[in-house]
């Protein structure tokens, strides 16, 4: 039979000496932060029923024409509100203000994109339960945002044939994260000596499950395309 | 273009970690960057360097693993690296996001987190 160790003998305990170097594994994502909050927004906006889209794409491509002419389609049919995200400025919200929607804008500051955290806090100001659409239009840019989602239902990447015919090759990444590419300015591809036909199949080539659509806010072609390939119409 | 942010969300971790084991001094810290990431290893470095400026962080050593891309064909079952667009006039090949078998759209596996891996600390 094995003897009990005496009370009074002292528990060895380990302690760093002075100066010691310890390996401290963390195996943290700095990705994942935003993705978690992401996903709260996604069941905040589901809660209330309200259906979100990321309007994302690059500047001056056309993303708050856009979105005006999606909300004078929609207007009766569903309760609009816009997030407009910019680095500085309300030129966008002002304007879209005037399209009838109820409109907030999130400046960055400094940040090339919006993230889920800024969203939340705009969320936070808006009274979803008289929401059923609303729209996000992220900072013009076609790198950042597409590794930043913010909870939305679907994603938008919008370009333009003024951007030339390489667009989809040279951003890659955020024609994979969209669900919808708009390529807007058609009117405009023959002057500018652009193949929207070509232009549509390069954005398969690296995102081969988008759904395409082709128009221009200028003339309304296609504007309903748009709408029903989000499913608002 | 977002390096920045992420390296003072990184700096801003290694503090925390360090002041709760009563840390001297940080040595190292090791990330693991995925290929598919938009993150450039030159601008996080940068940052770094800027960002642990007058922290515990200050003089420590950065290394940045990078991890290759790994996507998985659902329809024949192709496990490994993706293909790439091939094209001179870019600077960066993007990565098809094609089964290089059979074609099929594939499902990325690995290579887009950006992860701290370990810090090293003296205690």
């Amino acid at each position: 039979m094995r003897e009990h160790t005496a009370l009074s003998e002292k528990i060895e305990v380990i302690v760093p000496e002075e100066g010691e170097v310890f390996d401290i594994e963390l195996e943290e994502d700095l990705l994942e932060a935003n993705r978690r909050i992401a996903e709260e927004n996604k069941q905040l906006l589901e809660k209330h029923g309200v259906r979100a889209i990321d309007v994302m794409g690059s500047v001056g491509s056309g993303k708050t024409t856009l979105i005006e002419k999606l909300i004078a389609l929609l207007k009766d049919k569903h309760r609009i509100a816009v997030f407009g995200g910019d680095v500085t400025t309300t030129i966008d919200a002002e304007r879209l203000r005037k399209s009838g929607a109820k409109t907030l804008q999130i400046n960055t500051g400094k940040e090339c994109h919006l993230d889920a955290n800024l969203v939340r806090k705009a969320l936070n100001k808006m009274d979803l339960n008289n929401i059923d659409v609303l729209f996000i239009e992220n900072v013009g840019n076609l790198i950042c945002p597409a590794e930043f989602p913010l909870g939305t239902d679907s994603r938008v990447v919008v370009i333009s044939v003024t951007e030339g015919p390489y667009t989809p090759l040279k951003h890659p990444y955020i024609f994979m994260e969209a669900d919808v590419a708009v390529i807007n300015k058609i009117d405009l591809a023959e002057a500018m000596g652009v193949d929207v036909d070509e232009l549509e199949a390069k954005i398969r080539k690296v995102s081969p499950d988008i759904v395409v659509v082709k128009t221009s806010c200028k003339t309304g072609e296609g504007i309903e395309k748009v709408a029903k390939a989000l499913g608002l119409l | 273009m977002h390096e920045f942010s992420i390296m003072s969300q990184l700096v801003e971790r290694v503090v925390e970690e360090a002041r709760k084991r009563n840390a001297k001094r940080v040595i190292e810290v090791e990330l693991y960057v995925g290929q598919l990431s938009f993150l450039n290893s030159e601008q996080m470095r940068f940052a770094y360097s800027v960002l642990s400026k007058g922290t515990i962080l200050e003089n420590s050593h950065l290394i940045i693993n990078i991890i290759d891309a790994r996507v998985k064909c659902e329809v024949c079952g192709f496990d490994g690296k993706p293909d790439y667009i091939d094209d001179a006039s870019y600077h960066v090949s993007a990565p098809l996001f094609l089964c290089p078998v059979c074609g099929s759209p594939v499902e990325v596996l690995e290579g887009r987190g950006c992860i701290i891996r370990r810090v090293k600390l003296e205690i």
